[in-house]
C-alpha cells in the first residue's frame, strides 16, 4: 500500500553530454521524492457527507485491519482508508471505495465507532452522483432498472422456476388486490433465476407444503429487494424498488413475510420503513422454519450422515444479530455432525458478495490475491466438513466456484440449509 | 504590520539560547590526561599559540594556529589537489609552520564505514600509529578528511574505555618502536580556518559582496561525536556549526540557507562504491537542485574530500536529465585562498573541478582567461622536461 | 508539638494548595516565592487556559492565590529564596534571602513545591530550529498568543494555514538524559490545538506523536474532542528535522502508519516541550540535603503509596519537583503534604 517506491529510477539509453557518451547506467538517476503534502481535502470532503461523519474519528488503532476480510487477501482495512484520506486520496474517485463488502466486522471491533456500514454507502452515493462508478456496477444497475433484477433476466421469466412443481403454487402476480395468504414468500433474484437457486427454491416449496403452510409468491411482479443497489450508492433506485415491492406487500394481506435472502431481510426490515412508512413482519426463512422446529423435526426422518459446517451470512448475523436460527435447524438434521469454522458467528468471514461485491469481481481482483470466497472455502475444507451449509442465495454459486479454485471438488459440497432439510423429508 | 508587532513577543528576538552541558557527555580530556599520568599513553599537547572555541555542549576546545602535521585524506590528491595546496599556501602566507609527512597511512575509515572488514585493534592501531608519527615528527595532527576526523573521535572513545584494546594497540606500537600517542584535541582543517578567519579577512583582496554561497557541512564532521564540534552563538543562534559559514561571512560573501542543509551529500561510502546512481541522484536532486531552486547561489562551499567530489562530479550526468545543476563547488580553504589572492589554477587548481567555474571567477573579480594563460605558460618548463612539477616559487 | 509555622517553598499550584491546606487545618504557614507574584508556572508562562477544563488560567489561579493571601494564617514572602537550613526535625532555622536582606525563620516542617522548568528546545538532539526560525514556537509560546486570543505566524503576523505540534520534545530521550514522559504535553497540545481551531477554523492542525498519552479522562475531554469536534489530525510518527523553504517550514520525519518518509510544509510548528526539574528544585534538594531519584527529581519514600514524604524527617514535597505532574497531581499532593506536615508538627 506504500506509495513510496525507493527504487524508482530513470536511465537514458543513448545520451551524449558535452561530447561525452554517458549512455545507460552512466546516467542512471533515482527519481527524487516529492514533498508529501498532507492534503486532507479527501478526508474533509468525506466527513462532510451525511452518514459518513464518523470516518473522521479513526485514531489508527488498527483493530479493524485484523478484522477486515479484504485485508486477508490484500491490503485494506478502514484504518488504511482513513490514512489515505489524510494524505490526499479522494475516496470518492478511488477504486478503494469499492473494495469494502460492508460485512460490518470492523464496526463490531471499532472502539471509536467508525461505522463503515454507513460511511461506504454514503460515499458511494456521492460517487454515483459524480459518475465515479465501476463499469461492472453500472451494468448491474442498468439491469436492475430495466428488468428488476441484477442478472438482466427477463422480468416475465421470474416465475419460470416454478414449472417443475407438480401441484399448483399460488402466484399472486395475477391475483386481485386483497387476496390474502398466511405467508407471503419473497423469493428473491437468485432463487428465481440462478440454477442452484432454483434447486433451493423448489426445496423451499416442498418444505412449505409439507408443513402445510398457506403461502403465495409475487411471481413476475416481484423485483429485486434493492439492498445491494442501496449499498453501491443508488439510493434513488433503492427507493423505487422499496416502493414497488412494498406496494405488493400492501396489496396482499399476510401474517408473515418470509425471505430467503438476508440482504432482502435487511432491506425490508431496516430500510423499507424509512421510505414507505410501513413496517412488515419480515422473517428470514431460517427464523420461520426454526419457529416450527417441532413440526419440522417430525417430518425429517431421513438421515443425512455427513459432517457439515456453516457459513454465517454477514447480513443475517452481524447486520441483524441472528446466529441461532440457522444453527437450530442444522442441529436438527438427523445424522449430521456439525463442526463450526474457526471464524463463525460474530467473527464470521465474509464471502465477498455483499455491498455490491457480487458484481465487482473484476475490480476487486486488481487488489487482492484471491477471492474472499476462496479464502472462506479453504477454511471450510480445513474443518474436515463434507458439506458447507449456507442460507444466503449469493453464496451457493460463490462457494461452488471457490471449491473448484481450491481443488476441493468431490470433497466439499455447498448446500442451502433448506436443501438439506428437504432431503431429510421422505416423499409422502 | 501592526499584527506582526503584536506577535513579536514570542519571536526569535525574544529567544536566547543558553548552552548547557549535555547530561550524557563527559570531557574526555580528563580521562586522556589520567591515562597519561598512569603511563598508559602520551598526550600530544595542543601547541601554542592556540585559539579557544566553544563546542556543542559548551566545553572549550583548543585549536592550534600552527605546527600542523598534515593528515591527508585518501581522495584529496587525486580528486581535489587544490585543497591541500590551498591549505599550505595559506600557511605560507602567514608564515605559519606546518609539516607535510610522507609516511602517513590511510585512517581506515574507508574500511570501517564501507565494509567493516577490519577489526577494532587494527583500526585503533592505525590511528595511534599516525598520531605517533606526528609526535615523533614534532607536529600536531590536523585532520583533513571529515571521516577521519569523526572516526578518530570514535576510536578515541574505544581506546579510553577498553583497557584490553589499549593493551592490544600497545603491543603493536611496541613492535613498531613508536610511542602510544594521542592528541589532546582532534582538529579538522575547517576548524583551523575558522579560527584564522579574521586574519584572512584582513588580507582579502577581492570584493565578494555580490557572491552568494551555500554551505554543505560534512556529516562526519558535525554529526559524529558532536561534542567536539565548534558551535558559535553568533551563527545560526548557536544551533548549527559555524565552520565554513563564518569564514564566508567574514570574507564578505552572502551565505544562503536551504532546506536540505542537514542532509548528506550522497557519498555515503557504500553508496559511492556500489550504488553510484544513489550518490549521484542524491547530490544532484536533493542538494544541488534544492540550493539552486531556493537560493540560486554562485558557489557551494564544503569541507571534505568525499562531499566535495560527490557534489561536484555528480552534476555532470544530471545534465542528461535536464536537472537544475551547474553550481561550482570548492572547499572553504580554496575559497579563502582565492579571496586572499591565490592563483585559481596554480594554487587552487580549479581545473580539476567538474563544474564550469569561470563565471564565478569573473564575478569574484578574477580574470579567468588571463589566469589560465598564466597557468599554461607556467607548464612550459614541465612540458619541456625542465621540471617535474610546479613549486612554490612558481606561484 | 511545635507551634512554629510550616514553611512552604514555591507558590505554584502545589504550594498554594499546601499553604491553604495548612491554614485550613488551623496552623500557620509561611509561603516563600522566588518571583514577585504567586501562581507558579501557569502565571509565569502566561498560560491561556488550564488543562483539561479550559478555565481561564489567570482567573482560576487568581482565586487560588486570593484564598491564600486572604488567609490570616498564611504569611506570603515573595521575591525571596531559601538559602540554608540549620537544626533538624521539629525545629529548623531557615534563612530566607530577599535581594540584599535576609532573615531567619523558625519552622516546624517544610514543604518543597518548587516545580519544573520547561525543556529548552535548543538542547534537542533533533534539529528543530527553535532558535533559528520565528515560526517554530513552544507550547508556552502558543499559550502566550492564545492568552491574547490570537494565533499568528510570528514571522509575518499572518494567520497560519497549517500548524503542527511535535510531541515529546525533550522527553523520553536517553541521549538528552530525560528518560521520562512529561505527562501533560499530549493533553496540552490537544487543548491548544482546539483553541487554535476556535480562532482559526480553517487552519489545518496536525499533531505528530510517538504514543499519544492523554491518560484518564483526558482521552475523551481533550484527545477525542480535538479529533472529533475540532478535526485535529493526529499523525503517528515524530519529526526529526525542521528546515525552511521560502516562507514555509519543512518538517521531515517518518509517517509510521504509511511506512514512508515525510517532508511536509507547515506555517507554524509548535514544540511540545516537556518538563525538567527546575533550578529551584535542584537548589532546594541541595539546601535540605534531599536525595534525588534516578531522574533528578526529589525522591520520596514509600513508593506509590507515599508521594510526599522525603527521607529527611519533616521535609515534604509536592508537585512537579517530584517528577512530571499535572495540575490535578500537584494540588492533590499539595493537600497531602499539608496534612502530613501538620501531623509532623503536632508529633514533634
Amino acid at each position: 500500500m506504500s506509495e513510496h517506491k525507493y527504487q524508482d529510477s530513470v536511465q537514458l539509453e543513448q545520451v551524449i553530454v558535452d561530447g561525452m557518451d554517458i549512455s545507460g547506467h552512466w546516467n542512471k538517476m533515482f527519481v527524487p521524492r516529492a514533498l508529501t503534502q498532507f492534503d486532507i481535502s479527501g478526508l474533509e470532503q468525506l466527513r462532510d457527507i451525511p452518514g459518513a461523519e464518523s470516518i473522521n474519528n479513526c485514531y489508527q488503532c488498527a483493530k479493524c485491519v485484523g478484522s477486515c476480510p479484504v485485508e486477508y487477501v490484500g491490503s485494506y482495512g478502514p484504518r488504511k482508508i482513513y490514512r489515505k484520506l489524510q494524505i490526499g486520496t479522494n475516496l470518492i474517485e478511488d477504486d478503494y471505495l469499492w473494495l469494502c463488502t460492508t460485512c460490518k466486522n470492523c464496526v463490531r471491533v471499532c472502539p471509536k465507532e467508525v461505522n463503515m456500514g454507513e460511511i461506504i454507502p454514503a460515499a458511494r452515493e456521492k460517487a454515483v452522483l459524480g459518475g465515479f462508478i465501476p463499469d461492472e456496477i453500472q451494468e448491474m444497475l442498468q439491469s436492475v432498472s430495466e428488468y428488476g433484477n441484477p442478472m438482466g433476466e427477463s422480468a416475465r421469466k421470474r416465475a419460470k422456476w416454478t414449472k417443475p412443481i407438480k401441484d399448483s403454487i399460488k402466484n399472486l402476480a395475477k391475483a386481485e388486490e386483497g387476496e390474502s395468504v398466511d405467508v407471503l414468500w419473497f423469493v428473491g433474484d437468485f432463487y428465481a433465476y440462478h440454477g442452484r437457486g432454483n434447486d433451493a427454491a423448489l426445496a423451499m416449496v416442498n418444505v412449505f407444503n409439507r408443513l402445510g403452510v398457506d403461502f403465495g409468491i409475487l411471481g413476475e411482479a416481484e423485483k429485486t429487494d434493492g439492498d445491494s443497489q442501496r449499498l453501491v450508492g443508488e439510493s434513488g433506485l433503492f427507493e423505487d424498488l422499496a416502493n414497488h415491492n412494498d406496494a405488493l406487500f400492501e396489496k396482499f394481506p399476510h401474517k408473515d413475510l418470509v425471505v430467503n435472502d438476508p440482504h432482502a431481510y435487511n432491506a425490508i426490515k431496516k430500510f423499507y420503513p424509512g421510505i414507505t412508512g410501513n413496517t412488515r413482519n419480515v422473517t428470514h426463512y431460517t427464523q420461520f422454519l426454526s419457529s416450527r422446529l417441532d413440526e419440522l423435526k417430525a417430518l425429517m426422518t431421513k438421515s443425512f450422515d455427513k459432517k457439515v459446517t456453516f457459513h454465517d451470512p454477514c447480513y443475517l448475523g452481524r447486520h441483524n444479530d441472528e446466529y441461532n436460527a440457522p444453527r437450530e435447524l442444522i442441529n436438527s438434521i438427523p445424522g449430521a455432525t456439525f463442526i463450526e469454522m474457526p471464524r463463525h458467528k460474530e467473527q464470521s468471514y465474509c464471502c465477498g458478495g455483499g455491498g455490491g461485491g457480487m458484481w465487482l469481481d473484476g475490480l476487486v481482483a486488481n487488489y487482492t490475491s484471491e477471492r474472499l470466497s476462496t479464502n472462506r472455502v479453504r477454511e471450510a475444507v480445513e474443518t474436515g466438513a463434507e458439506v458447507l451449509l449456507v442460507c444466503c442465495p449469493y453464496e451457493v454459486s460463490r462457494f461452488e466456484d471457490a471449491v473448484k479454485a481450491v481443488n476441493a471438488e468431490g470433497k466439499l459440497e455447498v448446500m442451502d440449509i433448506v436443501e438439506v432439510i428437504n432431503a431429510c423429508i421422505p416423499e409422502g | 504590520m501592526e499584527e506582526k508587532k503584536s506577535a513579536s513577543f514570542i519571536g526569535l528576538d525574544q529567544r536566547k539560547f543558553t548552552r548547557k552541558p549535555n547530561k550524557k557527555s563527559v570531557d574526555y580530556r580528563h580521562e586522556l590526561f589520567e591515562l597519561e599520568e598512569q603511563g598508559e599513553l602520551e598526550v600530544i599537547r595542543v601547541p601554542e599559540p592556540y585559539v579557544e572555541v566553544t563546542t556543542k555542549f559548551g566545553r572549550t576546545k583548543k585549536i592550534p594556529l600552527q605546527g600542523g602535521w598534515h593528515h591527508k585524506s585518501c581522495g584529496q590528491c587525486g580528486h581535489i589537489p587544490g585543497y591541500p595546496t590551498s591549505i599550505f599556501w595559506l600557511h605560507r602566507q602567514f608564515n605559519l609552520d606546518y609539516f607535510d609527512p610522507k609516511d602517513q597511512t590511510s585512517c581506515t575509515a574507508w574500511n570501517y564505514y564501507a565494509s567493516s572488514a577490519s577489526n577494532v585493534p587494527a583500526q585503533a592501531a592505525i590511528a595511534v600509529r599516525n598520531f605517533a608519527q606526528a609526535k615523533v615528527d614534532g607536529y600536531f595532527p590536523y585532520i583533513h578528511c571529515g571521516t577521519s576526523y569523526g572516526h578518530y573521535k570514535e576510536t578515541r572513545e574505544q581506546l579510553l574505555h577498553y583497557p584490553e584494546l589499549r593493551k592490544q594497540v600497545r603491543t603493536i606500537m611496541d613492535k613498531l618502536g613508536l610511542p602510544f600517542a594521542f592528541p589532546e584535541e582532534i582538529v579538522h582543517y575547517s576548524e583551523w580556518l575558522h579560527v584564522m578567519r579574521h586574519k584572512i579577512a584582513e588580507r582579502k583582496v577581492l570584493d565578494l559582496s555580490n557572491i552568494t554561497v551555500t554551505v554543505h557541512p560534512a556529516c562526519h564532521y558535525h554529526k559524529l561525536v558532536p561534542e567536539d564540534v565548534i558551535y558559535d552563538d553568533d551563527y545560526f543562534n548557536g544551533q548549527r556549526t559555524p565552520v565554513m559559514t563564518a569564514i564566508a561571512d567574514v570574507l564578505g560573501a552572502n551565505v544562503a540557507d536551504y532546506s536540505t542543509w542537514h542532509d548528506c551529500c550522497g557519498f555515503g561510502f557504500r553508496h559511492i562504491l556500489v550504488s553510484r546512481e544513489f550518490s549521484r541522484s542524491f547530490a544532484a536532486t536533493r542538494k544541488i537542485e534544492r540550493m539552486k531552486d531556493e537560493a540560486n547561489p554562485d558557489l557551494l562551499l564544503t569541507q571534505d574530500t568525499g562531499c566535495l567530489t560527490t557534489l561536484d562530479k555528480s552534476q555532470f550526468a544530471a545534465k542528461a536529465h535536464k536537472c537544475n545543476v551547474g553550481l561550482p563547488v570548492m572547499s572553504d580553504v580554496q575559497f579563502a585562498a582565492l579571496a586572499m589572492g591565490a592563483h585559481p589554477y596554480k594554487v587552487c587548481q580549479l581545473h580539476w573541478h567538474g563544474v564550469d567555474h569561470k563565471p564565478l571567477l569573473e564575478k569574484m573579480g578574477i580574470d579567468a582567461d588571463k589566469a589560465w594563460a598564466e597557468f599554461e605558460e607556467s607548464l612550459g618548463p614541465i612540458k619541456s622536461g625542465q621540471k617535474q612539477f610546479l613549486t612554490w616559487e612558481d606561484v | 508539638m511545635s507551634d512554629n509555622p510550616i514553611l512552604v517553598i514555591g507558590g505554584g499550584p502545589a504550594g498554594l494548595a499546601a499553604a491553604k491546606g495548612i491554614a485550613d487545618l488551623g496552623r500557620k504557614a509561611v509561603l516563600v516565592e522566588k518571583e514577585e507574584y504567586l501562581g507558579g508556572t501557569p502565571i509565569k508562562e502566561k498560560y491561556a487556559a488550564l488543562t483539561p477544563d479550559f478555565r481561564d488560567a489567570e482567573e482560576a489561579m487568581g482565586e487560588m492565590i486570593k484564598a491564600v493571601t486572604d488567609d490570616g494564617n498564611v504569611e506570603v514572602i515573595t521575591n525571596s529564596t531559601v538559602t540554608s537550613v540549620e537544626g533538624s526535625a521539629g525545629n529548623m532555622k531557615v534563612s530566607v534571602q530577599n535581594g540584599g536582606s535576609g532573615k531567619t525563620i523558625d519552622v516546624s516542617s517544610v514543604i518543597v513545591s518548587t516545580g519544573f522548568d520547561h525543556f529548552d528546545p535548543g538542547e534537542e538532539t533533533q534539529v528543530y530550529g527553535y532558535y533559528e526560525y520565528d515560526d517554530v514556537i513552544t507550547l508556552t509560546d502558543a499559550e502566550k498568543m492564545l492568552k491574547e486570543h490570537k494565533f499568528v505566524k510570528p514571522s509575518s503576523g499572518e494567520a497560519p494555514e497549517s500548524v503542527c505540534f511535535i510531541q515529546c520534545v525533550g522527553s523520553r530521550d536517553r541521549q538528552i538524559g530525560n528518560q521520562w514522559c512529561s505527562k501533560v504535553c499530549c493533553g496540552i497540545a490537544s487543548k491548544d490545538a482546539m483553541e487554535i481551531k476556535q480562532i482559526l477554523p480553517d487552519a489545518k492542525v496536525f499533531v505528530f506523536y510517538i504514543d499519544l498519552r492523554a491518560y484518564g479522562c483526558w482521552e475523551d475531554d481533550l484527545y477525542w474532542k480535538a479529533q472529533e469536534e475540532y478535526k485535529v489530525n493526529y499523525i503517528k510518527g515524530i519529526v526529526t528535522e525542521i528546515t525552511k523553504q521560502g516562507d514555509k517550514l519543512i518538517v521531515k520525519g517518518e509517517d509510521t502508519t504509511m511506512g514512508r518518509p515525510m517532508e511536509i510544509p507547515m506555517d507554524v510548528v509548535v514544540l511540545s516541550t516537556g518538563m525538567e526539574p527546575s533550578e529551584g528544585t535542584k537548589e532546594m534538594a541541595g539546601v535540605f540535603n534531599l536525595p534525588l531519584e534516578s531522574h533528578g527529581y526529589i525522591g520520596t519514600i514509600g513508593g506509590p503509596l507515599n508521594t510526599v514524604e522525603t527521607s529527611v524527617p519533616g521535609v515534604f514535597v509536592a508537585g512537579a519537583s517530584t517528577g512530571p505532574a499535572d495540575l490535578e497531581d500537584s494540588v492533590s499532593m499539595g493537600g497531602n503534604a499539608a496534612m502530613k506536615a501538620c501531623a509532623f508538627a503536632m508529633k514533634n
